[in-house]
């Protein structure tokens, strides 16, 4: 993994470090430190039972650096998931738009301390972490859910201090993201 | 092929195949769902009636309602974590859910209401903002609610399945799922009013009930329908006296769950009620009378005039109750001697009406014409073509004419009143004003269906029992009890303590589908739950304190 994104994607821009990578798609997040892993079925936590605490769901990685607030990823995430879930199920339906909507408030500064709980709570009675057990009928809500959980294991004190400082405390850097420049945005 | 399995570590037996929350609903084991329907296909897509399968270590959640019972199957219903995670998916189908219960007609028979009573957190969790979604009409006689729906589809799967009519359909995505109608229908199909029943929230709601008392204050009756053949099972709800609204009770056993909206509505409209016996001494003069004063009447000329065999012709009716059918027929047999009556049927429509699920309304109108015939038949007397009878009173052969009139009167062509007019005495046993009971010489007021008791035998040959609902008016009289007195009074030896007396008998002389109906308590499938009483919310607990009314409730409902 290491190796697809400094020497096959070119790695972090200069003068950045890398802060999150999301494996694929909607996978819960990895760190640095986990980047050393094959990119089998079998090392990744989900489908294989391996070490990698994230799953293999497909091939879109995104690399994120210290200018992207992880609040904001998180909800453009879930955005996407509370659109694209089709409202069949209450957990799905329900969870997706209950996350997106803590999360807005978050992002907005409108957060609470007890947001941070209340996030973890839902995600994990969607489907608890990288577990077979599901409340949903399908995988959808499984996604989510993890990626969530993902995200709060491992940034919970960025998203902490959104709802301390009542803003959001990451000094983003729009530059690349703009629309112009990135022509698909989801 | 039955089965043996565990429930909640008790052996059960349960055909192997059936759905297995269907089994454990039967075996009285609450486990709440909300998309689940035994008349209707099974999405599980509620996710509630999560169960445990499996013995220690394989255990395993799943939904109840799409698992068929195996031999040997251990299944645990109230375990810990069941128990948290239908209250956690309960919580999320409640996100979107206005919860506006106070103002909600569906109070207190809500099924997401009692289920967050009994399986629900205690405090909801969910601060973020509800979106509001104005009430829009489907149609005559029903309002969509969208924030009060809970995505369950049963509306939409009715509609598909059930009345064949797909004019309901899903639209948006995620929290935007929304019951929606095709762009230029209406919900119009004879089997509309079902939609309002099946709703487990509060979001389909039938107009007619907004105004009215809360669902906890209606006595429900079970009983059956009358307006045709079919004889469905309804429960008809009452308030102090007055039927409210007649809704489906569903008898599983028989696979029915559904009425039509004639069934449901048809009684509101279209009659009107003579709750007072009458005496016509010259035509078009009333006088007001007693039922008993009646009943001496119509006993004292009835003695004067039947002097020979077949002067007095009885007309039995398909829309009335074997017993009375029964004694009419009897009478007519062992004091007047006749060997032929009359029976009068009711307008059909042009052919069955058939829905999805096996639902048929029939053409017959009538409840009971296979019961009349049965019982006509049971005497050995014939059923006379109404032609010849008209011909016979004409002539002066017919002196005295008896008739039974149902529940929503009788109509005649010319011929028949210009014979009926031609008769001495013409007594009619009846409920609404008809132009039977207009040209009546003595008119007896006796019960409309809701005040009736008796049995009737559906086009399928089910006996069913009707059970009364509200009291007869004063100045009328239950109508078996009617015949039963003027029998005594014209010399019949009758002993009848009650109505059963009078199921006993027809069991003892007809046999086959009569025999051993036990009156009280009916088939075994229609067991009756009368006077049932409602799960309430709050609002219950509020009037019981003294703290609302119902006239203040009826205000606050949302119109």
């Amino acid at each position: 993994m290491r190796q697809l994104i400094e020497e096959h994607a070119g790695g972090v821009r200069v003068g950045h470090r890398l802060k999150a990578v999301l494996p694929g798609g909607g996978a819960p997040p990895l760190l640095d430190e986990h980047l050393d892993v094959h990119l089998v079925p079998g090392d990744w936590a989900v489908p294989g039972g391996g070490s990698c605490p994230s799953a293999f769901i497909n091939g879109a990685i995104v690399v994120m650096d210290e200018t992207v607030c992880m609040v904001d990823a998180a909800l453009n995430l879930m955005e996407f998931y509370a659109r694209e879930s089709c409202g069949q199920c209450p957990p799905c339906r329900g969870g997706s738009a209950w996350l997106r909507d803590i999360l807005t408030r978050l992002e907005a500064g409108r957060g609470r301390v007890a947001d941070l709980d209340l996030l973890l709570e839902v995600a994990e009675q969607v489907s608890p972490w990288l577990s077979n057990e599901r409340a949903g009928i399908c995988a959808f809500s499984q996604e989510f859910s993890w990626l969530l959980q993902g995200f709060l294991r491992y940034f919970s004190e960025e998203f902490a201090l959104h709802a301390e400082v009542g803003a959001c405390p990451v000094d983003k850097d729009f530059s690349i993201k703009t629309p112009e420049t990135i022509s698909v945005r989801f | 092929m039955t089965c043996e399995f565990f429930l909640d570590g008790e052996r059960v037996s349960a055909d192997a195949g059936a759905s297995l929350l269907q089994v454990v609903l039967q075996h009285g084991v609450p486990v709440p769902h909300l998309c689940y329907h035994p008349g209707l296909s099974v999405p599980a897509s509620c996710r509630i009636c999560v169960v445990g399968i499996g013995e220690e270590g394989e255990r395993r959640l799943q939904t109840a309602c799409n698992l068929p019972v195996e031999e040997g199957l251990v299944v645990d219903t109230r375990s810990a974590d069941v128990l948290a995670v239908r209250q956690e998916t309960l919580e999320f189908a409640l996100l979107h859910h206005a919860v506006d219960c106070p103002s909600c007609s569906k109070a207190g028979e809500c099924e997401v209401q009692n289920g967050v009573r009994d399986w629900g957190r205690e405090r909801g969790r969910f601060t973020e903002q509800r979106e509001q979604r104005p009430k829009r009409s489907l149609g005559t006689g029903l309002d969509l609610y969208p924030d009060r729906c809970v995505g369950c589809s049963r509306c939409i799967r009715f509609s598909e399945e059930i009345s064949l009519s797909g004019e309901l359909c899903r639209t948006g995505r995620g929290d935007n799922v929304e019951v929606d109608i095709a762009p230029g229908r209406q919900v119009d199909n004879p089997l509309a009013g079902n939609l309002a029943d099946l709703c487990p929230a509060g979001a389909l709601i039938d107009t007619s009930r907004v105004s009215g008392p809360p669902a906890w204050l209606l006595q429900g009756v079970d009983s059956i329908c009358v307006r045709c053949s079919a004889g469905c099972p309804i429960r008809v709800d009452v308030y102090r006296g007055k039927v409210e609204r007649v809704v489906a009770r569903g008898l599983p056993s028989q696979g029915q769950y559904w009425i039509c909206d004639e069934g449901r509505y048809g009684w509101r409209t279209g009659r009107v009620r003579v709750s007072q016996s009458r005496l016509q001494p010259s035509a078009g003069s009333w006088v007001d009378v007693s039922w008993e004063r009646a009943l001496e009447e119509a006993t004292r000329r009835l003695k004067y005039l039947y002097t020979r065999p077949g002067e007095v012709v009885a007309f039995l009716n398909t829309a009335e109750s074997n017993e009375n059918n029964y004694l009419l027929a009897r009478l007519s047999r062992e004091l007047w001697q006749a060997d032929r009556v009359g029976l009068l049927a009711h307008q059909t429509a042009e052919s069955d009406q058939h829905f999805g699920g096996g639902f048929t309304v029939r053409a017959d109108k009538a409840p009971n014409a296979l019961g009349a015939t049965e019982m006509i038949a049971g005497h050995s007397l014939d059923v006379a073509e109404h032609e010849s009878l008209w011909e016979e009173m004409e002539r002066g052969h017919i002196r005295a004419v008896y008739v039974l009139d149902g529940p929503d009167g009788t109509v005649l062509s010319e011929r028949a009143k210009m014979a009926l007019s031609r008769v001495e005495l013409l007594v009619v046993q009846g409920a609404v004003d008809s132009e039977l009971a207009q040209m009546a010489d003595v008119f007896f007021a006796g019960a409309v269906e809701f005040e009736k008791e008796g049995t009737y035998t559906n086009v399928d040959g089910r006996v069913q029992r009707l059970r009364r609902a509200i009291d007869v008016p004063i100045n009328s009289a239950a109508d078996w009890s009617l015949l039963v007195h003027l029998g005594t009074e014209l010399g019949m030896a009758w002993e009848y303590a009650g109505i059963e007396d009078i199921t006993a008998e027809i069991g003892e002389r007809l046999q086959g589908r009569y025999a051993g109906f036990d009156y009280w308590d009916g088939n075994a499938e229609d067991r009756g739950r009368s006077a049932q009483a409602y799960g309430g919310g709050w609002a219950t607990w509020l009037q019981r304190q003294g703290l609302l009314s119902v006239e203040d409730h009826t205000k606050l409902v949302r119109r």
